[in-house]
């Protein structure tokens, strides 16, 4: 008996000794930077709907988003939010990632709130639930990307692109992750060198709209692509629902466009403003157009495509080329535009000796350039290989151009015309003072001031130097050279009197165009010293009020709080219908919003404004106003509102850690709904909690898969802990004191709690 | 001046006055295989990675929630019906022990006292009063009412008996409470089969305490009229304190993953109290056994 | 295998019967000291009093309180109850002097019609405070969901209970929110709350 009660013993003993290193499931591998869950909880579905004549909500669009703010603020495409021929809608349904495995549920309305069609970039702020009921922004914690660095974002860079890929293997719409590289970076007119980031990844056109994140987790980039529907055939849509209602889904239905793959990223900075004015509550505005938009019968073109080295601050080519040494970094495509509407998709495909290179291509985006001017694509990071590169520009899915460029072999010492620049020549002087593409319109005797760098230009060269108004020729002048052979040149033109207006100047080397720029006349020459000296716009002031198109109220500099709006109002003079002028607001130095637009008034006038409104008062801050012509500051001003400095909380990151997780039944792995997860303020315990609300830090119910998100972050607390107790009728209370916050800890902390029954 | 008793028999046979199944042997071996099972049945949930539907869940709580009462009769029976003098109406203990536990004792627990309600948020010291009173009170006392009724006094001839006739009340009513638990809840096999375990051998611990109560109520002069009352109390509060220990035992601290799995160690708490209670009724019995022979010895040779 | 045919009787003597007197006595009083306890435990309370706004009530320990919020003076929930917290509240509306107490209700279900999903008033009846004053009983339902939009839950059926007495210029509005299972239930926190609450 003895023995038996021994060895049972020496049983229990093994038993007891064993269990506890049985393996247990591994953790999930740790990741440092980005995480994968924090993206894809903040990506969003935006779904753009309509409800038809009979009643029926009618999807036409679909897209992803990306939450950048915890009160509800989301980053889009402006072509996934905006209403739109081929989108047409009432509503924007934004459906979260509620589990990062499923696809996302609708959960709000949203309204656009700030965009930019150009950059095809929207920020849409959440406004009511499904039912209709109003969300409490305060009230509002919503997992969140945060906007990182675009420009430190190098070549081979690794991203992370996420967004919702519908595709025809998968049965349902989930978020997705896509790992990929920085492949190149493209410039674009009126937006710069940067003005994409390109990828080596092959992006589902359905993610257009969602983040791409660097390493470190920061949102870096928006996956932009057009859809272009085409027709007949070529439809690239999808036919879902039966939108008419006549119980049929046929081509009388309504077809959600089908982006092609993403390529192409545009950079988080181009966004920072659009989101900081969101936040703001403010929107912009300016004086409507006293003269009504023409009506363009024609079709759009391109034209005069050609090739540069280089591009100045204007927008102007450096040069003109004709092929490109081994080696070359920087190559820019330019071309004439004409008929263009904003809105209009445009794209650009390349070849690489006779195979399609997305690197170099430019996915269908949104034009944003106005109706007439001189446009340019490039690339300026990368290495371009060598071989013949096509270029082909497309309008609306349409090849409307082509060119063609040899890359290779070493730089050539041909003649070249090159950094053609404007100016005026001072009476007391002969050196031209550069204005930049500016020229004022009382330049003495109409004389239009101009020279080049000329390099290998060999004795009795024929070289001409041709020069247009508005796309008219104005003069042409055939000479032979009689220059030296690497030099500057001065050369002059002259009208009288001189109009306001877009000028052009090509100069040509024999038969090839070797230089061309673009320069705008208009203001009068001042006593001021550069850029001032040109003075267009003047008497920029401030005023809080608009009423009737016109601004009212006393002038300032400064505005006490609250004020609902703040407008700038300002003259002009010889500015030229259709010129092309920029306005540009930044608070506190932050950007707010960038327009660039044709004039279109008068060449001289008063009283024109523009401004922005809040929906409920303008945030104190330092507001400033810059009017741009030929990305030259013409004129600035600053208002200050309130204490002329935005409250610090208005770029507040969201710092702490999110604490979620699934609370399970022990026994069968199931969650357990309507548990209390109560999170107890640092300066008690469980012991000293006596069930005051005021004891405790937050707290969260979980829902019917036991799922739980503690809504305040936890503060970083050195040497402090935080105590938890998980409780729920029928299980035992499990309870910590121990729960630390510190600069390792990740967010979101994931505490999954098992709760056993007695 | 002393003489040696004249043996008339050999000393074993002496020894033997009833030779009745070995009762401590039988219980060993069948909460050796419990635990074997469970063990198995705990390794196999952990590491299977597929999915059972609740249908099959089910079918293998119910399987193993009657696993004891199978062993009980398997090796205490099968060997009682074996034995020289088998023990009289031990199945009818054990059927008894089930009828009040089904009519009376879930019932009384689950809806009179609904312990739910209000003992698994309650503090340790409550716990265990709270526990001790209410399962504790109802389950021995039921047990002790089946004994008493039944079987006790007559079929009480020394104190394994009580030991055996408790363990027949004990696996009659934990078979209700594990049967009662798998019916009301899904779980997967490795918890239903610690939660059976643990729930059997708390049982079985506990329940020795009545029937050794009783025997002594029987067999011993120096047992007083507070004997009985005391045992149940005994035997109510060890209830308690198993199940708020347990509780307190499986329920992990919440660490940077969340809260371990810890629902071994309440297996833990229910093979400990079986050690103890068994060792030290064992050593009890043989003591008042040896006591007992002394003094009938003393008494033959006076 | 039963055989209770056999049975022998064997006399018992005084200390095996009083033995067993005892057990049956110590059982049944052991069994009822676990049910005061039960009961004791269940209806514990602790008091709350408010002396600026003159309220003061007793609620049951282990509630969660909470105070001072824009929509309610007083509120304590029962944390370990799910899928619904069971809730008692008492809030302060202002009402002019001209106000009458069958104004209120409206005034309730105007409001709580656009921040509760699918609220339904069901009764409104009078009722006499356990101190003798004289108010309104209104009975409403709604559902209550999940307004985390991380998190999913079928919406909860939740029955409400409103006694509106009127105080002064303002109205008293002691709210009893369960849900719909267990809200006859839990009943009884809500009138151990009325008769211990004095205003």
């Amino acid at each position: 008996m003895r023995r038996i009660m021994r060895r049972g013993m020496v049983l229990v003993l093994i038993i007891i000794l064993v269990t506890p290193t049985l393996p247990i499931a591994a953790a999930p591998p740790y990741q440092e930077g980005f995480n994968v869950a924090k993206a894809l909880r903040a990506t969003v579905s935006v779904t753009q709907v309509f409800t038809n004549s009979r009643g029926q909500v009618v999807i036409s669009c679909v897209g992803s988003g990306t939450l950048v703010s915890v009160d509800g603020l989301i980053l889009t495409n402006a072509h996934i939010a905006l209403p739109s021929p081929n989108c047409r809608s009432d509503k924007l349904v934004i459906s979260l990632t509620v589990r990062t495995d499923e696809a996302p549920v609708a959960k709000y309305y949203a309204q656009t709130v700030g965009s930019n069609l150009g950059w095809d970039l929207a920020v849409l702020r959440v406004t009511s639930t499904l039912d209709g009921k109003p969300v409490d922004r305060a009230t509002l914690n919503l997992p969140f990307a945060e906007i990182g660095d675009s420009e430190a974002t190098q070549l081979d860079d690794t991203i992370n692109v996420v967004g919702y890929a519908i595709s025809g293997d998968k049965a349902s719409n989930i978020s997705q992750l896509i790992r990929a590289t920085v492949a190149g970076v493209t410039a674009e007119a009126l937006v710069g060198d940067r003005a994409w980031l390109k990828t080596s990844a092959a992006i589902p056109g359905s993610m257009s709209g969602g983040g791409a994140y660097n390493v470190d987790g920061k949102l870096i980039g928006i996956p932009t692509v057009e859809p272009t529907v085409g027709t007949g055939d070529t439809l690239n849509c999808r036919r879902v629902q039966d939108s008419n209602g006549d119980n049929r889904v046929d081509d009388k239905d309504i077809c959600i466009p089908i982006s092609g793959l993403i390529n192409a990223l545009r950079p988080s900075r181009l966004a920072r403003g659009l989101i900081l004015a969101a936040g703001l509550g403010i929107t912009p505005s300016i004086r409507p157009p006293t003269q009504p938009e023409p009506d363009l019968t024609d079709p759009p073109t391109f034209s005069r495509l050609f090739f540069s080295a280089g591009v100045n601050q204007a927008g102007m080519p450096s040069s003109v080329v004709t092929g490109v040494p081994s080696g070359t970094k920087r190559l820019y495509l330019f071309f004439d535009y004409d008929n263009m509407k904003n809105g209009t998709v445009y794209e650009l495909r390349t070849t690489l000796d006779g195979v399609p290179n997305v690197t170099f291509s430019l996915a269908p985006a949104t034009w944003s350039g106005g109706r007439r001017g001189l446009w340019y694509i490039g690339s300026t990071a990368q290495i371009w290989p060598n071989g013949t590169y096509d270029f082909s520009l497309y309008i609306e899915g349409v090849r409307t151009a082509n060119k063609q460029i040899t890359i290779g072999g070493p730089a050539r010492q041909d003649p070249i015309f090159t950094d053609v620049l404007f100016g005026v020549v001072p009476s007391d002087s002969d050196q031209l003072v550069n204005t930049g593409n500016l020229i004022p319109i009382d330049s003495p005797n109409g004389e239009i001031h101009a020279e080049f760098i000329y390099n290998n230009v060999p004795p009795n060269t024929s070289w001409r130097q041709v020069w247009y108004y508005e796309g008219l020729k104005l003069s042409e002048n055939t000479d032979t050279w009689k220059d030296p052979v690497n030099g500057k040149k001065p050369i002059l033109a002259q009208a009288n009197p001189l109009k306001p207006g877009r000028y052009r100047l090509e100069l040509y080397l024999g038969d090839q165009m070797a230089a061309t720029s673009d320069f705008i006349v208009a203001g009068k020459q001042s006593n001021l010293p550069l850029p001032e000296k040109n003075l267009i716009f003047k008497d920029l002031s401030f005023v809080s009020e608009v009423k009737n198109n016109a601004p009212v109220g006393a002038k300032a500099t400064a505005f006490t709080s609250p004020i609902q709006g703040l407008y700038a109002s300002f003259n002009w003079q010889a500015l030229g219908e259709g010129t092309p002028w920029t306005w540009r607001w930044t608070v506190d130095n932050n950007p707010l919003f960038e327009v660039t637009q044709s004039w279109n008034d008068a060449a001289d006038g008063a009283a024109e404004w523009l401004g922005f409104a809040s929906q409920s008062q303008v945030v104190d801050g330092s507001y400033k106003l810059e009017l741009l012509v030929s990305g030259v500051v013409m004129s600035s001003a600053i208002a200050k509102v309130g204490l002329g400095q935005l409250p610090p909380t208005t770029f507040g990151v969201a710092q702490g850690v999110q604490v979620q997780g699934r609370i399970t039944d022990a026994e069968n792995g199931r969650g357990i709904s309507g548990v209390t997860f109560i999170v107890i303020k640092v300066d008690f315990d469980t012991h000293d909690f006596v069930w005051d609300m005021s004891q405790v830090y937050d707290l969260s119910f979980s829902d019917a898969d036991g799922q739980y998100t503690v809504s305040k972050l936890l503060a970083l607390e050195k040497d402090k802990a935080y105590s938890i107790i998980v409780l729920a009728r029928g299980y035992l209370p499990v309870t910590t004191d121990g729960l630390q916050v510190t600069e390792k800890t990740k967010s979101p902390l994931i505490l999954n709690i098992a709760l056993s029954r007695d | 001046m002393s003489f040696d008793p004249i043996l008339l028999a050999p000393q074993q046979e002496e020894r033997e006055v009833f030779p009745y199944r070995r009762v401590w042997r039988t219980a060993l071996i069948e909460i050796a295989i419990l635990l074997v099972l469970t063990v198995i049945a705990v390794l196999v949930t952990r590491f299977y990675t597929g999915t059972l539907t609740d249908a099959q869940r089910g079918l293998f709580s119910v399987a193993f929630a009657v696993t004891p009462l199978m062993l009980w009769i398997i090796f205490s029976y099968f060997g009682e019906r074996r034995a020289l003098l088998p023990r009289e109406r031990l199945f009818a203990v054990m059927l008894l022990s089930v009828l009040a536990a089904n009519a009376i004792g879930i019932p009384l627990v689950e809806r009179v006292f609904a312990v739910d309600e209000w003992l698994s948020t309650a503090s340790g010291s409550s716990r265990i009063l709270g526990y001790a009173l209410s399962v504790g009170v109802t389950q021995e006392f039921l047990k002790y009412l089946v004994m008493r009724y039944s079987v006790w006094p007559q079929a009480f001839h020394s104190r394994s008996d009580g030991i055996a006739y408790a363990m027949a009340a004990s696996i009659g009513y934990a078979t209700v409470v594990n049967l009662n638990y798998v019916f009301n809840t899904i779980a997967d096999p490795g918890s239903a089969a610690l939660h059976v375990a643990e729930f059997t051998l708390i049982q079985l611990a506990v329940g020795i305490i009545m029937g050794y109560f009783l025997a002594e109520l029987k067999l011993s002069r120096d047992a007083g009229v507070f004997w009985v009352p005391g045992g149940l109390l005994f035997a109510a509060l060890l209830t308690g304190l198993a199940i708020t220990f347990r509780g307190g035992l499986i329920v992990g601290g919440i660490g940077p993953n969340g809260n371990a799995s810890t629902a071994f160690q309440g297996l833990g708490i229910a093979i400990f109290l079986v050690a103890v209670l068994f060792a030290s009724f064992y050593f009890l019995i043989n003591n008042a056994d040896e006591r007992s022979r002394g003094r009938s010895r003393t008494e033959f040779t006076r | 295998m039963i055989g209770f045919a056999e049975t022998e009787h064997i006399e018992l003597n005084f200390r095996q019967r009083w033995a067993s007197y005892l057990t049956i006595i110590v059982a049944v009083l052991a069994l009822a000291g676990g049910y005061a306890l039960r009961v004791n435990s269940l209806n514990a309370t602790q008091r709350f009093e408010n002396k600026q706004i003159g309220l003061a009530a007793r609620y049951p320990v282990n509630w969660l309180l909470e105070e001072g919020k824009t929509d309610f003076v007083f509120r304590v929930q029962d944390p370990a109850a799910v899928p619904f917290k069971t809730t008692l509240q008492m809030a302060l509306l202002p009402f002019g002097p001209d106000a009458l107490l069958a104004e209120i209700p409206n005034y309730l279900n105007i409001t709580r019609a656009t921040s509760l999903s699918t609220y339904i008033a069901l009764q409104i009846n009078s009722v006499t405070l356990p101190n003798g004053t004289q108010g309104l009983q209104m009975e409403y339902a709604y559902a209550a969901s999940e307004t985390n939009p991380a998190l999913q839950s079928v919406p909860i059926v939740v029955r409400g209970l409103d006694v509106i007495v009127l105080r002064n210029s303002q109205a008293l509005v002691i709210t009893y929110r369960a849900d719909v299972q267990s809200f006859d239930r839990n009943r009884h926190y809500f009138d151990s709350f009325l008769r211990s609450l004095e205003f």
